[in-house]
């Protein structure tokens, strides 16, 4: 019956979509004479649908047959089986009526109905084009024109028509190919296809389902009246979009409920959920340590005492440089509580880091309004100030329970041995950071590589990669009012400056930054300048000491990383961007790439060795000056990690730093900061007059 | 159980406090730079927390200069290690965006989501569910919603949004 089925419904489908083809359409009232036009498919079409409707000598009647044998000798309770055969007759005849009228529909040549027919099909139609080419009204709807078909389009259809016919013939020969897989059902007796089993009740059957089939097509207009007039379900088209309306309008509550589109609004769930959730369990269900010490050391009584002042006005303050300085007092305020605790890594980072942060946010905050914009909030300030307590509470209830709640020796006990006997190096945390947990830094650095690439990004609305400004691409700015990089402000000590002396007129020997002379006259600062150019190097080697120290001691390639970074920082403050330029010629992203670089490949050359990713060795060297050195693989990690490090700091001057410069100055000159977009201002960096000294 | 003395120090706690309730409550505000100082405090306050995780105080992890059960925890160490870095990286990318925002803006407040606002009114309208038009048609493009709809930083109504310059007075 499957087998069956498959061929004569293929062809079905196969047919209906020739017909489209040809015409156009599937509309049954715009096809007339396509069987004239269309012989083959026609022939196909009607050798299918013979077939479904199981006309003799065709494999559709051969299956039928056996699956009304089957049901009349059923093994179920009667009333089953009798249910079953008569849903299969009556199914049958609805088939027969259905297939006749698509045949007669799709391929006679008819003069059209009249309109009454046509309009009780309308509710039927779904599909048809319900636009004004098909008016109910008109009994003649323009007729399809009719294309030929390509033989390929055909083909397959008549094939298999072709086939269901002889499978019908020869039904031993569907029988042997079919057999084993009917074999394979555990239930059911085989059973035989045949294709005249003598006067049979499934015989009388069929003839009774063709007779019937053949009535209803014959009285169709008056089956279609009577359809017409019978209260009809709703299709499952309509009732689908009915279902997915409800379903968009529930979906948009839902979404107005939950989806505020407001940030502070999503961030208090959040922390409310953090607040309640582990709070309450936390309430309920732990056990509260009983005994508690004041202080590991007094002296953090008086860091902890500053870093909550400092945070209580921070967030108090309205001025945002206020705001900057006093978070910086409680990040210092960290770096001394690191340091009591017993962490100098942590806290010589900590005390770079908090530098180096304040001197970008000085920066930025520069060129932003002096105070943050108020509003009139008052009520949800409360709100606020009532999740902030409550996190806080919880994180204070966190901080009690959770030392104690560990039940397993902490994996650090053994980290001494391991750091010293496979690492090489005797600061732990070093080793911990370039070898124990070398994945970790790794993603970090790739954190840090992204977040300053996105930095430059949001910054640089020239060319991405920019130009490394060195003091000779300095065509000095010379402003309306002559002055130099910072200039645009009154300079009350021009009077007292003896012109030509810093500039043109000073002997090379007493330039002590290089790109000195590009600032405005009234920003620069002799001692300043001095004292740069006193300290720059000390503290490029006292870099190269932490890093290469650090593996023994306190210091290490983040730590390096951020001395350089800060050395940059103190060049460019003192000589302006140009100086910057001269300090690190170089682009950032090449120090950024370097450093991942090596220290990804570092971590993959044991690989080639037969060893794991980013296992480290040591070697012992004995160099001629040097004498007996240790060298330890991760050295070389963690050089990429202080490139990086470097290489971040470095961005962050150029784009925060100069290239903020340079948007400020251009919106000093009279230009919107966001014009400088404009591709042929661009192209130019500083032509604000002025030629090249 | 470890044999380290896990009893925390109740300094430290109270530290933890105060530095996650005031990065909390600056990190609810609408203005970038609030965010960002908030999103600092809590950051600082996360690292106290995994110190605190540690246990107890002891000498810098060095072999050979600390005993090694008078060390601290090296662990929790290299990890807030690396979180301090990170955040300095996070730091710059907030600032240059809150940069970019005033730059394009005039002012560095994180504004309402338009599309979840139409969102909203339109679950408000309740539009019936027996239409079965595909689809409903507001007329309106983004664009001109986004000229409707109210700037939460602009407290007159005139339509420019307030920078307020010159307020401490007024605190």
């Amino acid at each position: 019956m499957i087998g069956a089925h498959a061929m004569f419904k293929a062809t079905l489908f196969l047919v209906v979509g020739a017909v489209d083809a040809a015409t156009g359409t599937r509309d049954l009232r715009r096809l007339t004479g396509v069987g004239r036009a269309l012989p083959w498919t026609a022939t196909a079409g009607a050798l299918a649908t013979a077939s479904m409707i199981g006309l003799p000598p065709l494999a559709g009647y051969v299956a039928k047959e056996a699956a009304l044998e089957g049901l009349l000798h059923g093994q179920g309770p009667a009333w089953v089986d009798a249910v079953a055969l008569w849903s299969v007759v009556v199914g049958s005849m609805l088939t027969t009526a259905y297939s006749l009228r698509f045949w007669w529909g799709a391929f006679s040549s008819h003069k059209r109905f009249a309109g009454a027919p046509v309009r009780a099909n309308e509710h039927l139609d779904l599909r048809a084009p319900r636009g004004p080419a098909v008016e109910p009204e008109e009994p003649l709807v323009d007729p399809a024109r009719i294309k030929p078909l390509p033989v390929l389009l055909v083909a397959p259809a008549v094939v298999l028509a072709v086939l269901g016919l002889v499978v019908g013939l020869v039904p031993h020969l569907g029988e042997e190919l079919l057999q084993p897989y009917a074999a394979s059902y555990p239930t059911g007796e085989p059973g035989h296809l045949v294709l005249w089993a003598g006067l049979t009740p499934a015989l009388a059957l069929t003839v009774l389902i063709l007779v019937v089939g053949v009535l209803l097509f014959w009285q169709r207009s008056r089956v279609e009246r009577f359809q017409a007039s019978l209260w009809h379900v709703p299709e499952a088209d309509v009732a689908y979009r009915r279902v997915m309306r409800r379903l968009d309008d529930v979906a948009a509550d839902v979404t107005a409920v939950t989806q505020r589109g407001s940030l502070p609004f999503y961030l208090g769930i959040m922390l409310l959920a953090l607040a309640l959730g582990p709070g309450l369990v936390m309430v309920v269900q732990t056990s509260w340590p009983d005994q508690l010490k004041a202080w590991d050391r007094p002296a953090q009584l008086a860091a902890v005492l500053a870093i909550c002042v400092a945070s209580v006005l921070a967030a108090r303050s309205r001025r945002r440089l206020k705001a900057v300085v006093l978070i910086g007092i409680a990040g210092y305020g960290n770096a001394v509580l690191f340091l009591l605790h017993g962490a100098p890594d942590l806290a010589l980072t900590q005390v770079l880091v908090e530098t180096v942060t304040l001197v970008v946010m000085v920066l930025v905050l520069r060129r932003l309004p002096p105070y943050f914009s108020d509003r009139p909030l008052a009520a949800s300030r409360w709100v606020r100030l009532g999740i902030g307590v409550a996190v806080g509470v919880a994180m204070m209830g966190l901080a009690l329970v959770a030392p104690l709640a560990r039940v397993a020796v902490p994996i650090s006990v053994d980290f001494p041995e391991e750091a010293y006997a496979w690492g090489g190096g005797k600061n732990i945390v070093n080793v911990t950071l370039v070898d124990i947990r070398a994945w970790d830094t790794m993603g970090e650095i790739s954190v840090l590589l992204a977040a300053a690439t996105g930095v430059a990004s949001l910054v640089f609305l020239r060319v991405r990669s920019g130009e490394v400004l060195r003091t000779a691409d300095a065509r000095v700015v010379r402003g309306p009012q002559g002055q130099g990089i910072w200039g645009g402000e009154p300079d009350p000590g021009a009077a007292l400056r003896r012109r030509g002396v810093t500039d043109e007129s000073q002997p090379r020997m007493s330039v002590w930054l290089s790109a000195g002379r590009t600032l405005a006259p009234q920003r620069r600062s002799v001692i300043f300048e001095v004292v740069t150019r006193v300290l720059f190097h000390s503290m490029i080697v006292f870099a190269l000491f932490l890093l290469f120290a650090g593996h023994n001691n306190p210091g290490g390639g983040f730590a390096a990383g951020l001395v350089v970074g800060i050395a940059l920082v103190v060049r460019y403050l003192a000589g302006g961007r140009y100086e910057l330029g001269e300090a690190a010629p170089v682009h950032p992203g090449i120090l950024l790439g370097l450093g991942l670089f090596l220290s990804a490949g570092v971590g993959l050359v044991p690989l080639l060795l037969g060893g794991s990713v980013l296992q480290s060795a040591i070697i012992d060297l004995t160099l001629p000056v040097f004498g007996h050195v240790k060298l330890v693989t991760t050295l070389f990690f963690d050089i990429g990690v202080f490139l990086v490090v470097v290489g971040l700091v470095l961005d962050i001057l150029r784009t925060l730093g100069a290239e903020i410069d340079r948007q400020g100055e251009r919106a000093a000159l009279g230009r919107e900061p966001g014009e400088d977009t404009d591709p042929l201002s661009a192209l130019e960096p500083d032509a604000i007059g002025g030629g090249r000294r | 159980m470890s044999d380290i003395d896990m009893t925390p120090s109740v300094v430290l706690v109270l530290a933890i406090g105060v530095l996650f309730a005031a990065g909390v409550y600056l990190l609810l505000e609408r203005s970038l730079t609030r965010v960002l100082l908030g999103f600092i405090l809590l950051g600082n306050g996360a690292n106290l927390l995994f110190l605190v995780a540690g246990g107890r105080a002891g000498g810098a992890p060095l072999v050979g200069t600390t005993p090694e059960d008078e060390m601290s925890d090296p662990l929790v160490q290299a990890m807030v290690l690396t979180a301090i870095v990170i955040t300095l990286g996070f730091t710059a990318f907030v600032l240059a965006m809150a940069y970019r925002s005033w730059q394009l803006h005039g002012h560095d407040e994180v504004q309402d989501d338009l599309e979840d606002r139409r969102v909203a009114r339109q679950a408000a309208r309740n539009a019936p569910a027996f239409e079965d038009l595909d689809t409903e048609e507001s007329g309106q493009t983004l664009d001109d919603e986004a000229a409707q709809v109210r700037d939460e930083t602009d407290a007159d109504g005139d339509g420019v949004t307030d920078r307020r310059l010159d307020d401490e007075g007024r605190r």
